[in-house]
């Protein structure tokens, strides 16, 4: 069940943005600018600060561990159906932390930045009553997706370590598997969503 | 007139027997049934000797019970003799899960060989190393239910027979099916009595002694091989008079379900960390201990096909459809661990379904992660002694004897059983086992046999038919290829050969122009004559000869009876000493005397056909295989050497000593786990002082590099729980707070719209 959820999810983001990106390059939006820092692709700056700079290596990190553990997690999932063991199970585990940590800081330094604006609530009411909107730079996709992944990192995380103690038995550490295995699905998809985002913001 | 009497007697004394056949026939099982009352049925009966002719109490010459004449009276004596306990003495017996086999010891001779019927993998078969029923029973009759071996006399036309044990077992008599051994439940039932009267060769009377019903005075091994049973009273039967009631007939205080009291003689363990005087300080297994007894789980319909415990609900690790006919595993699912204490999901009724079976706990395993069910079997975690550094060593009541009072008892120490080894199981998990690791001197040789095949089955003639083919090539033999390699028979000999086993020595003519009407349309398929030889099986393809590959032509090892060594190497291995260093063990081997027993060996005329090559002399133990290659002894890694272990499911230990209870993982994901990382003892006759030892990884399959790293990880486990339940406290707390932002925004604006 999980794997074919995976394997939809997963196509239907992926075919998205290849979608976007094709309307995207037929509408003749991506420019790119002369001159830029190597690292501008994710918003780095000469001019930043030290907690700038430490909040876009911090980004950087959390993706590159989130993206180790995907690649741990679902590497065998989605091929043969199997639960992740051996070294696999290691690295994973190993990395969950350095993530974690990442995640918290990014959530205590962008916070307040990605609070939901007047013009972005409108917005946003619009789109759930199905209304037409003129939002051309809107950033409300980007906050979204980054308060969904970092609402969804807080069950991730607490979920794989309540097993490791004595208060679940076989039908809990089941729910608490099962709980672990879709919240890091939804963290994947939301932060593959929010990534592009920044990217194709940045790459502009 | 006397004319019509002699034939009137003679019509009533056929119609009486004809009488007792039906009246038996209409009995036979009538015991079997179950009417639903679960009163226990009182057996007052009558005592009948392997005659068939009721024993009363004021016979002169009272014969021993015959089990299979009493019980047989209403129990289905033939049906029970198909279950596990009685029907491993042929060669075609089921081979079930891996269990616990006989195992031949001779301290002298320094073996130990695992021997079994069951195609258990490491095993021998009796008759690979020429043990024919006698000498089974002379072996292993200690700790014997009765049945198979022990009715396999052989008959009047069976010319394979040993002249010697044809005239001793009418003396001593069948080793029938001893009933009373496990359901009669009077504390005067004596095991170690019949294993006395079976070292005395009084089969016979081994379940009449041990009952209490009755004393034997006698021995018949002491006997002259012409004593007539028939006529001789040398073996004298002494029944307790007062146990016969005015009808002649006996109280047996029997039950269907036996008590674990009888099992234990048979299936006791004895642990050597703490033998003897502090066997006291040993728990027994938490059901029994709960105050179930064995056959609770273990149970068994009228064919005795005894639950066995280790079938999972889900899959039949047997692998053999023979085993599905004759053993539900759907029904002894529900009995297995899993059956009893999860419920098995794929039962047919509810009950089942739900487990719990006697009030079975259903556990809640708090804290272990759902992988370690999938790669664990219960009895990893619950069962056998708790895995220490180094393994230990168990006896048990079958292999060792244990339980044989008085001038009888032994106290012997081989075979070493090595416990707990976690090893893989048939079904790909790993759970406890016992293991001991094989030793003696033996052949490898390519088999070379004249036979036939049926199916896939290559099977070699019998005895007057390759008399046949040794007197044909004899007659014909060519002298140029005798001369060269008798080994090596020309295509057109083997040819020849064949064709003759064909015709079964007749003229082929013959047999080809036999009238059409005589042939049996719906006969079995014709058997086809081969020969094997060279490690390729030879058969013919119309008159062509055609050689194939095939595994009865492989290069096999089969053990040396531990008899025949003796003869042949006695003195080299010191047989005749009478103070060996050790008593009843290891008694210390050398390379030297390895090299030299192997070269007796080579030198050794052994009894073989033209055809055949000469053995090659081997010797195992340790896990090595010793030969010798250029006048050197030479040691090699060899299948053969493999020690052989099954897997055990007793005693449980209560949950909280199970492996990892109450979250101690360390118990195994500890850098020195003995579970992971234990020392598996080595067990050989060759410098038996010096310990020798393997990784339990090894038997596991486990990478010892993976798992030292997954230990390494537990040291900071703790570090990460804390430090994730920190980091989601402090980012929970962020979310919240913003979340409540965004509550007062929507509440705020939800009441500014009147």
């Amino acid at each position: 069940m999980f794997q074919s959820i995976s394997w939809a999810s997963l196509t239907v983001v992926a075919l998205g943005i290849v979608i976007h990106v094709c309307a995207g390059l037929g509408a003749g939006q991506v420019k790119r600018k002369a001159k830029r820092h190597p690292l501008g692709w994710c918003g780095w700056e000469n001019d930043l600060d030290k907690l700038g700079k430490l909040k876009r290596l911090a980004g950087i990190v959390a993706v590159v561990s989130l993206l180790v553990m995907t690649l741990t997690a679902f590497s065998g999932r989605l091929i043969a159906n199997e639960l992740m063991t051996g070294y696999a199970l290691m690295i994973h585990v190993g990395t969950a932390p350095v993530f974690l940590l990442c995640a918290v800081f990014l959530l205590i330094t962008w916070a307040h930045q990605c609070r939901l604006t007047e013009d972005e609530r409108a917005e946003l009411t619009a789109r759930l009553c199905f209304q037409p909107v003129k939002a051309k730079d809107s950033l409300l996709l980007i906050k979204l997706t980054f308060w969904g992944a970092m609402f969804l990192t807080v069950p991730a995380c607490l979920s794989s370590v309540a097993v490791m103690f004595t208060i679940f038995g076989t039908h809990g550490q089941d729910v608490l598997v099962g709980v672990h295995q879709y919240t890091g699905l939804g963290l994947v998809l939301l932060t593959i969503i929010h990534v592009y985002l920044v990217l194709r913001r940045r790459l502009k | 007139m006397i004319q019509i009497i002699r034939s009137l007697l003679s019509f009533t004394l056929l119609a009486g027997a004809l009488a007792l056949g039906q009246a038996a026939e209409k009995g036979k099982g009538l015991g079997d049934g179950h009417d639903g009352n679960r009163t226990s049925i009182t057996h007052l009966i009558t005592l009948y000797d392997e005659a068939g002719l009721p024993i009363k109490a004021t016979d002169k010459q009272p014969r021993p019970i015959s089990m299979r004449n009493t019980c047989g009276e209403c129990h289905d004596y033939d049906k029970m003799a198909t279950g596990w306990h009685f029907h491993s003495g042929t060669t075609n017996v089921l081979s079930g899960r891996v269990g616990e086999p006989w195992v031949l010891t001779d301290t002298r001779v320094r073996t130990q060989i695992p021997i079994s019927n069951r195609d258990w993998k490491g095993t021998y078969s009796p008759n690979d190393i020429n043990m024919t029923a006698w000498k089974f029973l002379k072996q292993f009759s200690s700790h014997f239910p009765g049945g198979n071996y022990g009715e396999m006399e052989p008959s009047d036309d069976d010319l394979d027979a040993d002249p010697e044990e044809f005239l001793r077992w009418p003396i001593s008599g069948k080793y029938e099916i001893n009933c009373l051994a496990c359901h009669h439940v009077d504390r005067k039932q004596n095991q170690s009595d019949a294993a006395l009267q079976a070292a005395r060769e009084n089969y016979r009377w081994a379940a009449t002694v041990a009952s209490g019903l009755a004393t034997v005075k006698g021995t018949a091994s002491e006997l002259d091989e012409f004593y007539d049973p028939e006529t001789e009273y040398k073996i004298i039967t002494s029944y307790d008079k007062s146990r016969f009631d005015s009808n002649n007939k006996v109280f047996l205080d029997i039950v269907r379900k036996p008590p674990s009291n009888r099992c234990y003689y048979c299936h006791s363990t004895q642990d050597l960390q703490t033998p003897g005087r502090d066997e006291w300080v040993h728990n027994e297994d938490v059901h029994l201990a709960s105050g179930m007894s064995c056959a609770d789980c273990h149970r068994n319909g009228v064919d005795h096909m005894i639950g066995r415990g280790d079938i999972e609900p889900s899959g039949n690790p047997h692998g053999s459809a023979d085993y599905l006919k004759n053993f539900d595993p759907k029904k002894h699912a529900s009995y297995s661990c899993q059956g009893c204490h999860l419920g098995n999901p794929n039962a047919e009724n509810q009950a089942d379904k739900m487990g719990g079976h006697l009030g079975a706990p259903i556990p809640e395993h708090k804290g272990i992660p759902a992988v370690h069910f999938e790669k664990l079997s219960c009895t990893a975690c619950h069962s056998g002694r708790l895995p220490e550094e180094n393994t230990a060593r168990v006896r048990t009541a079958r292999m060792h004897k244990l339980g044989l009072h008085g001038r009888h008892a032994m106290n012997k120490q081989l075979p070493h059983v090595v416990t707990p080894v976690f090893a893989k199981m048939a079904n790909g998990k790993i759970g406890p086992h016992n293991m001991i690791w094989p030793s003696f001197w033996g052949t490898r040789y390519q088999p070379s046999f004249w036979g036939t095949k049926t199916g896939d089955a290559v099977t070699p003639l019998p005895f007057e038919l390759e008399d046949m083919v040794v007197d044909h090539l004899s007659e014909k033999a060519d002298r140029d290829d005798i001369e060269s390699d008798p080994t090596k028979l020309s295509d057109e000999r083997i040819t020849a050969v064949l064709k003759l086993i064909a015709t079964g020595g007749g003229d082929q003519e013959e047999v080809e122009n036999e009238p059409p009407g005589d042939a049996e349309p719906e006969a079995e398929p014709k058997p086809e004559p081969v020969f094997v030889s060279g490690g390729k099986l030879y058969s013919l393809r119309g008159d062509a000869l055609i050689s194939t590959a095939h595994e009865a032509a492989d290069t096999t090892i089969k053990p040396l009876a531990p008899g025949l060594v003796r003869e042949i190497a006695g003195d080299e291995l010191g047989v005749e000493n009478e103070n060996p260093e050790r008593v009843n063990d290891w008694i210390a081997l050398t390379e030297d005397q390895i090299l030299n027993v192997l070269k007796l060996f080579n030198d050794h005329d052994w009894e073989l056909q033209s055809w055949q090559p000469k053995p090659e002399p081997v010797y195992v133990a340790g896990g090595k295989l010793y030969s010798i290659n250029n006048k050197v002894l030479v040691k090699d890694d060899h299948e053969a050497a493999e020690p052989y272990k099954w897997p055990i499911a007793h005693d449980v230990r209560p949950a909280s000593q199970s492996l990892g209870s109450n979250g101690r993982c360390a118990d195994c994901h500890d850098d020195t786990s003995p579970f992971i990382f234990g020392k598996v003892e080595v067990d050989t006759p060759i410098n038996p002082g010096e310990k020798q030892i393997k990784s339990m990884t090894e038997f596991g399959e486990l990478d010892p590099g993976y798992y030292q790293s997954f230990a390494f990880t537990f040291l900071f486990r703790p570090w990460l729980k804390g430090l994730v339940i920190v980091a989601c406290a402090v980012g929970g707390l962020v979310l919240l707070l913003f979340a409540l932002k965004a509550m007062d925004r929507l509440v705020t604006a939800a009441g500014r719209k009147k």
